[in-house]
């Protein structure tokens, strides 16, 4: 038959026929005979390039350009679907103003702070560069330099930029963005498992009778996930769905429980779980005996805050927060003995039977319970102690590392687990899990990197918040921010972020596909390549590690991160950064270069440009003349084999949708710690916490304590701040897009009715929003999506013409060092 | 489409592929209320209330918009986009299969 249609109804067409497949139905039999040839159009897989929850996308290339989206079928995490974000992808790589050349403030034809951004070469940017960072190498030493990295780095890109920095430059001074929404859950896991990453997975969802939501915004942020939970909730008549938010927000819609709790009063509410369950007799004994110790967490430990800030130095345990004792049960028992329904439901204004009703989700053996959270949590002062408080209800009751039993925290970054946790991108630690304070440890990763003994320094760098206090102090003073947005994303810009960018003692190079207000608060831009500009893995909240091929090129001048980074080692004799004591350990790597010791060392070059796929371009490969992505991948891939953080061959994740690691003989795992499921666990263990040498998890004793700054008579409500369906954190991206701008150009201020009226104000009027900090002007809004209750307002963080971080305070989870962006006092007064 | 043109100031026509979930109860409902939005076609609905539709530009609104305010629909529990295809508009172009 032929079917003589226009260029739209084809589109159509295979629009349709796409959706029944993924739907499972069948397509018209026209449809079908119409969309079979298909389109001049290249389709491969990738990973998206938003979120945490790794949708697996078919990319539609036609005429070098991305052109079309689709949800993978194949993929076990999305199942063909993608969210509204699947279409910004094509789009997000095509914004009018994406930087094509490397942009270097001048006057006079010379570099100068105070100069205008000058397009300049390559070789002339890296020049500069070199010399600012070998200057500071040399008046200050290796703490003087330091990066801040991303969890949207692919996999290879944060391995190469972490090795330049801890091996080559010697300095601990790199920290991925990922400290400000995914710290406190790595100190979680850390300190109860001694491991990090969530135990279970996304088939959690289809195995569950009862979701409960700790601050996540599921719906909004994750609605893939969403749907899934959707679809179990209204599929199986008893499954329950308790949310918890500090606002009413769109998975109320969904929730049989859904309570709107004081801010930083979960941390009574989980106390109050964990004495319901003891309580009424339902903690499973056996578990805890044989899987579980109790420790007694210091209390009174500050708040992150500079040393000598008055609740700082007030703190008793402030310099001792990670430390604790032992305790018993029965002592745990009287600790939380105080937490009644009562007490807790007048601390958090949540009714007792709503406590008591989710408390029975947990405590009823016979339910099956997966908590989630995301930023609720890990955002918050004592974030590090919520998540061991949730795990603690976890523990007690056995219900955990098994299908539809577990605690999984949610991710918001693509690669926050793959490249920021995994490969160790923070300022204390390694590839797969090691740490920078322990000897043995810098040992493993010094013989793997063939480096002399020594090379790397044992003190933890600077932390994401450190690092713009010590950029203001004059202390850090060669700086690259690569892959974030953080002058617009760390708190406290006014006092704590601009003044260091912008200090005269410091050179700040930012790479970034678009003109930033962190672009254009640095003194050096270099354009990058994006997305499927280039080669790339990411590895989502479930551990599963996903791999995808350079489908188009870069515009101008554009390089991608790996390609910056590694280019830029070549700028380094060896001399020039290592002292003559640790290179005469070596003495074959002297007169070489940063690039030959680190890249060129027989492992990250052994792979040779034949093995690359044909018909794909790999950009950064036939630069260097090697296959740099394999090569970096199987190096770093040394440091977790045969240590339960086994990845797979290289090759094994182009043909696979991901697979989620531990992978051992080409076997993933969908539930760590769990005999039969896990290959780590022996059999007759039934389940081990391997994490910890004697395999048993940690109950930690912690109590409620207030956040660092409250809402008073002057700066009345409380300030939280967060995101919108419609744009990605910082809008870097999003904002690119023109109707979504149009759809919800700048941020607003969302407040209760009750409290406009109390203050005179209406919807839509113009506020300045004010704080100890600094102010803002933005709209009032008082109706829609987010329903806010008296004594609090919410404002998103995505526009770049209303920063709001102007108005947050620099308080963190003093062990995890990620900034509380929930909490502080404004005040919202007419403009 | 020139006002298309006008609106975005973009040379490009969007058109998408999207699975609507909707409470069975109100699936009719909900099939009725989609089709009567401009730019949306309903080509499939399901006995437990799957709706399978295109969206399209219109001079008023571009398809994201319109997918975003599927969500608002009383009734409907989640839209998720399956395929999406950004075309130079293009429409009067024939082509034979």
């Amino acid at each position: 038959m032929i079917v003589k249609m226009n260029r739209r109804d084809f589109i159509k067409t295979n629009a349709i026929a796409a959706t029944a497949a993924a739907a499972g139905l069948s397509v018209p039999a026209t449809l079908t005979k119409a969309a079979a040839p298909g389109e001049d159009i290249r389709w491969d897989k990738a990973p998206c390039r938003f979120c945490g929850t790794g949708c697996s996308v078919l990319v539609g290339t036609k005429d070098g350009r991305v052109v079309a989206t689709q949800g993978d079928p194949d993929s076990p995490v999305n199942r063909g679907l993608n969210c509204i974000k699947g279409y910004f992808l094509s789009k997000i790589m095509y914004g009018k103003d994406r930087l094509t050349t490397p942009l270097l403030r001048k006057t006079n034809g010379k570099y100068d702070k105070n100069g205008d951004f000058t397009p300049v070469s390559w070789d002339e940017a890296f020049d500069v560069m070199a010399e600012k960072f070998k200057d500071a190498l040399k008046k200050k030493g290796p703490t003087s330099v330091g990066m801040f990295g991303s969890g949207q780095w692919t996999v290879w890109e944060g391995y190469a930029a972490a090795k330049l920095y801890k091996a080559g430059f010697r300095s601990n001074n790199i920290d991925p963005n990922a400290r400000h929404c995914m710290a406190s859950a790595v100190a979680g896991f850390i300190r109860t498992f001694g491991i990090d990453e969530p135990m279970g997975c996304y088939d959690d969802l289809e195995h569950a009778d009862a979701f409960v939501l700790w601050g996540a915004n599921m719906s909004e942020m994750h609605p893939i996930l969403w749907s899934r939970l959707t679809d179990r909730r209204l599929t199986a008549e008893h499954v329950r769905v308790a949310v918890l938010s500090t606002f009413e927000n769109r998975n109320f819609e969904l929730a049989d429980i859904g309570m709107v709790f004081k801010p930083q009063t979960d941390l009574a509410i989980l106390n109050y779980i964990a004495n319901h369950i003891i309580s009424t007799g339902r903690v499973n004994k056996d578990f805890v005996a044989r899987h579980v110790n109790i420790r007694r967490g210091n209390t009174d430990i500050g708040y992150g805050l500079r040393p000598s800030h008055p609740l700082e130095k007030k703190a008793k345990n402030a310099k001792k927060a990670k430390g604790s004792k032992p305790m018993t049960f029965d002592e745990f028992k009287a600790f939380v003995a105080e937490y009644t329904a009562e007490k807790v439901s007048k601390m958090s204004g949540v009714p007792v039977e709503d406590l008591e009703a989710l408390a029975e989700l947990y405590a009823d053996p016979k339910r099956k319970v997966v908590s989630y959270w995301t930023m609720g949590f890990n955002q918050h002062s004592r974030g590090t102690w919520v998540n061991n408080l949730v795990y603690n209800i976890h523990l007690l009751t056995g219900k955990i590392s098994e299908p539809g039993n577990g605690p999984f925290s949610l991710n918001g970054q693509p690669s926050a687990c793959g490249t920021a946790r995994e490969v160790g991108t923070f300022a204390h630690r390694l590839p797969a899990d090691l740490v920078v304070m322990k000897k043995p440890h810098r040992d493993i990763a010094e013989k793997i990197w063939k480096l002399p003994e020594g090379t790397i320094p044992g003190k933890p760098g600077y932390h994401a918040v450190l690092q713009n206090r010590m950029l203001k102090d004059g202390k850090l003073n060669a700086y690259w921010v690569m892959c974030n947005n953080n002058m617009q994303a760390a708190p406290n810009l006014n006092t704590e972020t601009y003044p260091g960018y912008r200090n005269p003692e410091n050179f700040i190079v930012v790479s970034d596909p678009y003109p930033t207000v962190t672009a254009l608060s640095a003194d050096l831009i270099l354009p990058t390549a994006m997305w499927t500009e280039k080669e790339g893995a990411y590895g989502n909240a479930e551990r599963r590690t996903q791999f995808w091929r350079q489908q188009v090129n870069p515009p101008g001048e554009a390089q991608s991160d790996l390609w910056q980074v590694i280019e830029f080692s070549k700028r380094f004799k060896v001399e020039e950064v290592w002292p003559a004591d640790l290179i005469a350990k070596k003495p074959e790597y002297k007169g070489k270069t940063l690039y030959d010791i680190l890249y060129a060392n027989g492992q990250v070059n052994k792979y040779g440009l034949g093995e690359i796929q044909k018909g794909f371009d790999n950009d950064e490969a036939k630069h260097f003349g090697f296959y740099i992505q394999k090569g970096l991948f199987e190096e770093y891939a040394g440091f977790g084999r045969g240590k339960a953080h086994d990845l797979a061959e290289f090759q094994l994740y182009h043909l696979a949708r991901g697979l989620r690691w531990p992978v051992v003989d080409d076997k993933e795992t969908l539930w760590r710690f769990r005999e039969g499921f896990d290959p780590y666990v022996k059999p007759g263990e039934g389940v081990r916490f391997y994490g910890k040498k004697d395999g048993k998890a940690i109950i930690f004793a912690l109590p409620y304590e207030p956040p660092a700054e409250s809402p008073d008579a002057e700066y009345d409500l409380w300030l939280s701040t967060g995101r919108v369906l419609e744009h990605w954190h910082s809008g870097s991206m999003t904002r690119r897009v023109p109707e979504l701008f149009r759809a919800y150009p700048h941020a607003v201020c969302y407040m209760n009715p009750a409290d406009a009226t109390k203050r005179g104000l209406k919807r839509g009027d113009e506020v300045k929003m004010q704080t100890r900090r600094g102010e803002l002007l933005t709209t009032l809004e008082t109706r829609g999506r987010n329903r806010v209750p008296e004594g609090l307002v919410f404002i998103p963080w995505f526009d770049a013409g209303r920063l709001v971080n102007k108005l947050t305070l620099d308080a963190t989870c003093p062990i995890s060092k990620e900034t509380d962006f929930k909490k502080c006092a404004v005040k919202v007064v007419k403009a | 489409m020139t006002s298309d043109k006008k609106l975005t100031g973009a040379e490009e026509f969007n058109i998408c592929g999207v699975l609507v979930h909707a409470r069975r109860e109100r699936a009719a409902d909900v099939g009725e209320v989609l089709a009567a939005l401009p730019g949306i076609e309903v080509h499939q609905r399901t006995d437990d209330g799957r709706l399978i539709i295109t969206i399209e530009d219109t001079p008023q609104r571009m398809a994201s918009e319109t997918l975003a305010d599927i969500h608002k629909i009383d009734g409907v529990l989640s839209a998720s986009l399956v395929y999406h295809q950004t075309d130079p508009d293009s429409s009067m172009e024939e082509t034979q299969q």
